[in-house]
C-alpha cells in the first residue's frame, strides 16, 4: 500500500544577514495511513520548517524550497497552486500549531472561524452546519458549546482556546493531522485532555497524525513511530518501543539519558549533552551532531552518514557511522 | 531540617481587579494568592508548581517585595520585609534574587553581557575599577562561559548561554535566596540538563536556598526536597517530594500527577484521574491540616 504522506529530498533554506540557513537537507521520510509519527526536535532541527514548506506556509523570501517532493494521498503538494493548497489545507489536512492565541482571529467568534473552514470544505449549510460546530466543540470537550460559539478567542483559557484550534484542525474529518507543539504551552492536566481525544480521534476516525513535540514523555504515550531530528535531518526513525528501549544515534541516547529519572535522583546528578545546537547558517560539516557527540568519530566530523537500517528491527533506521549499543557494552564492561 | 529558614511566608494575599474608578467598578476581583504560607530552609530547594493562573508568579514576586503583597507577612533570616521602606529593603535584596523564563527578553540587548552581570556590583557598591573585571570574570567562569565573551553582546549568544549570563548577574552579590520562575522552560531540551546541573552546583558551592516555579513535574521531582501544589492562588498540599509523589492526599494533586506523560511507551495507557477545577476552587478559610511529618493538605470537601 502507499503511504498516505511520502517526502521526498525536500531541502529548504533560507536567506539572512548571516548567510544562507540550512533548515532541511535531503529530508525524506513518509507515513502510513492511520499511523502517528512523533517527530522529536529542538530549535534548528528542522521539525517545523518542513511542515511550513509542504503546506505552502513557508514565508518566501525569506524562504527557499531548494528541491523536495511532498506525496500527499498521490498528489505532490509542491506542484500545487495557492489555490489547490487551500482546498487540501483545513480540509483533508487538519493543522493545529502551538500558539492559540495567535492562530485565531481575535476579532471573529470562534463560531464564525470554525463555520468558515465548514463553508470551505464541505456542503453543509443552515442547522446542519450549525449543528456541526456544536458538535466539533463537544467533541474536543468544551462545556456549553452552543454559547460558547458567539464568544471570541479572548473569552476561552488557553486550554480552551487550543480545544478549539483542535475543533477547527478536525472541523472536516482529516485524513491527516498535523500537530506542531500543539500542547506545549498548556497545563500537563490539559495536556493529558488533549492527548486522550486525540487518540480517540485516531480510534473513531483512523486519523494519519503526525505529532511535533520536544516532550520524550508525550512521544512515547501518542506515537507509533519516532522520528528524531537534528540539524535539518533525520537522526533516527523506527517504532517506538525499540527506539526507546535501544536509541542507536547518540543524540538520541543523550535526550533520552537526561531525563530527571530514578537514576538521575539516586546520583543528584542529570546526564548532560555538552555544546550548544548548531548554528544552520554555518552547519557541522559532517553528522551534525558529531561536535556535541562523545562517540564521534573522525568520519562523523567530516562526512554526513546515510539513514540505514538498524538490522533487528524492521523500519528502525539510524544515520551514524558509529555502532551505539556496541559502544555502550564496551563502555559497562570497562565499569565492570 | 536541622537548617534555620531562610525565608518564612505567612497567609499572603494578593488580589486584582475591582478597582473603584468609573470603569473599574464592576471588574471582579480575582484573588492571586489567597492565604500563602511556607517555609525554606538555608540550601533547600521548594518547588511550586499548579495550574497556570494559579498565582505561582505572584507568590515569586510578592516574596521578593518586587510586588507588595496585600497582607501577610514575609521573613528574610528572621527580619520582616513587608513593612521596610524602599531604602531600608535595599539592604536585603542583595541576598534575594530572581531568575525569568525568557532569557531574551531579561538582557538588555544594548548592554555588553559583562556591563550586565557587573551592574548589581555597581549598583550595590561592591566592587570597581580591577577588582570589579576580576569578580565578573570569575563569574562567568562559575557558570560555565568563557571570561572573554564579556565584552560581547547578547545576541552573539544561544539560549543556554543567555541563561547562563542570567544566572551569573543573579549569584552576584552572593544572594542566599533565589526564585527561579521557570527558569528551563524556554530552553532547547539538550540545554536544560546543562542548567538543572548548573543551579545543583550553585546551590552545593553557594549553599543557595531556591524557590523553583515550575510546570514539568519530574524535573521537580528530581531537584526539589519538598513541594507545594498550588490552585487557585492556595496551596492544597505541601510535602517532602518522594511523600507527595508517593501519597498524593489532595484531588488535584492526584490528578496533576496522574497527568505526567511517561517517557516510557511500555506504560502509555495509564488511567487518569479527571479533577473539575471549576468546581472545586479551594475555600479560602479552609484549614491545612497535618496528615504525616511535614505533609500538609487542604481541609477541603471535594463534590
Amino acid at each position: 500500500m502507499a503511504p498516505l504522506l511520502d517526502i521526498r529530498n525536500l531541502t529548504v533554506e533560507f536567506d539572512t544577514p548571516e548567510g544562507t540557513v540550512h533548515a532541511v537537507n535531503s529530508l525524506s521520510y513518509s507515513v502510513e495511513a492511520g499511523e502517528t509519527l512523533g517527530i522529536v526536535g529542538e530549535s534548528g532541527s528542522g521539525k517545523s520548517v518542513h511542515i511550513l514548506a509542504m503546506m505552502g506556509l513557508l514565508p518566501m523570501p525569506p524562504g527557499r524550497i531548494v528541491s523536495g517532493e511532498a506525496w500527499f494521498d498521490g498528489q505532490n503538494l509542491m506542484d500545487m497552486s495557492d489555490r489547490e493548497l487551500r482546498a487540501v489545507r483545513g480540509g483533508q489536512i487538519g493543522m493545529v500549531f502551538q500558539d492559540p492565541m495567535s492562530s485565531l482571529n481575535p476579532v471573529l467568534t470562534v463560531g464564525r472561524q470554525l463555520r468558515e473552514v465548514l463553508v470551505r470544505h464541505t456542503d453543509l449549510t443552515g442547522t446542519k452546519l450549525r449543528a456541526r460546530m456544536i458538535e466539533l466543540l463537544e467533541i474536543v470537550g468544551i462545556p456549553h458549546p452552543e454559547a460558547r460559539l458567539d464568544q471570541y478567542p479572548h473569552e476561552f483559557s488557553g486550554g480552551m482556546r487550543q480545544r478549539v484550534m483542535i475543533a477547527i484542525g478536525m472541523a472536516c474529518n482529516p485524513r491527516l493531522l498535523v500537530a506542531d507543539e500543539a500542547t506545549t504551552a498548556l497545563d500537563v492536566t490539559v495536556q493529558a485532555q488533549i492527548l486522550d481525544l486525540v487518540r480517540q480521534l485516531k480510534q473513531d476516525f483512523g486519523t494519519t497524525v503526525l505529532w511535533i513535540t520536544h516532550d520524550m514523555g508525550v512521544v512515547a504515550e501518542l506515537a507509533d513511530t519516532i522520528q528524531v531530528m537534528y540539524g535539518g535531518r533525520i537522526m533516527e526513525r523506527g517504532p517506538v518501543s525499540p527506539v526507546f528501549r535501544t536509541p542507536h544515534s547518540a543524540y538520541t541516547h543523550g535526550l533520552l539519558k537526561s531525563l530527571p529519572d530514578e537514576g538521575a535522583r539516586a546520583q543528584r546528578r542529570l546526564y548532560q549533552i555538552n555544546g550548544s545546537p548548531p548554528n544552520m547558517a554555518n552547519p557541522p560539516k559532517g553528522d551534525p551532531f558529531a561536535p556535541r557527540n562523545p562517540y564521534a568519530t573522525e568520519r562523523c566530523l567530516n562526512e554526513v552518514p546515510p539513514l540505514r537500517d538498524v538490522g533487528d528491527v524492521p523500519g528502525h533506521k539510524v544515520a551514524a557511522w558509529y555502532d551505539l549499543p556496541a559502544l555502550l557494552a564496551q563502555e559497562n564492561e570497562v565499569a565492570k | 531540617m536541622t537548617q534555620p529558614n531562610v525565608l518564612e511566608a505567612k497567609n499572603l494575599m494578593r488580589s486584582f481587579g475591582g478597582g473603584t474608578g468609573f470603569f473599574d467598578r464592576n471588574k471582579p476581583v480575582i484573588h492571586a494568592i489567597n492565604g500563602v504560607s511556607f517555609e525554606i530552609a538555608e540550601g533547600e530547594t521548594l518547588g511550586l508548581v499548579g495550574e497556570s493562573g494559579s498565582g505561582k508568579s505572584t507568590i515569586g514576586r510578592a516574596v521578593l517585595q518586587l510586588e507588595k503583597p496585600d497582607s501577610g507577612s514575609v521573613k528574610f533570616r528572621g527580619t520582616e520585609l513587608t513593612t521596610l521602606s524602599p531604602p531600608q529593603l535595599k539592604p536585603y535584596r542583595k541576598h534575594m534574587q530572581m531568575i525569568f523564563q525568557d532569557p531574551y527578553s531579561a538582557l538588555n540587548p544594548r548592554m555588553k553581557v559583562g556591563n550586565f552581570v557587573a551592574e548589581p556590583l555597581v549598583v550595590h557598591q561592591v566592587e570597581s575599577g580591577s577588582a570589579l573585571t576580576d569578580r565578573v570574570a570569575e563569574l562567568f567562569q562559575t557558570v560555565g562561559l568563557d571570561p572573554s565573551f564579556m565584552s560581547r553582546y547578547p545576541h552573539e549568544f544561544s539560549g543556554g548561554q543567555r541563561q547562563r549570563i542570567n544566572i551569573a548577574r543573579a549569584i552576584a552579590l552572593n544572594p542566599a535566596f533565589i526564585v527561579a520562575d521557570e527558569p528551563i522552560t524556554a530552553l532547547d531540551v539538550s540545554i536544560q540538563a546543562q542548567i538543572v546541573n548548573l543551579f545543583q552546583d550553585l546551590q552545593d558551592q553557594l549553599g543557595l536556598a531556591y524557590l523553583f516555579i515550575a510546570h514539568d513535574l519530574s524535573m521537580v521531582r528530581y531537584l526539589c526536597s519538598r513541594v507545594a501544589v498550588m490552585l487557585r492562588g492556595r496551596i492544597v498540599e505541601l510535602a517532602p517530594t518522594e511523600q507527595i509523589f508517593a501519597d498524593p492526599r489532595h484531588p488535584y494533586t492526584q490528578s496533576l500527577l496522574a497527568a505526567i506523560p511517561v517517557p516510557d511507551p511500555d506504560r502509555k495507557h495509564r488511567p487518569r484521574i479527571p479533577f473539575n477545577v471549576a468546581r472545586n476552587i479551594p475555600p479560602r478559610d479552609a484549614p491545612m491540616i497535618e496528615v504525616s511529618p511535614g505533609h500538609y493538605v487542604l481541609d477541603q470537601e471535594i463534590q
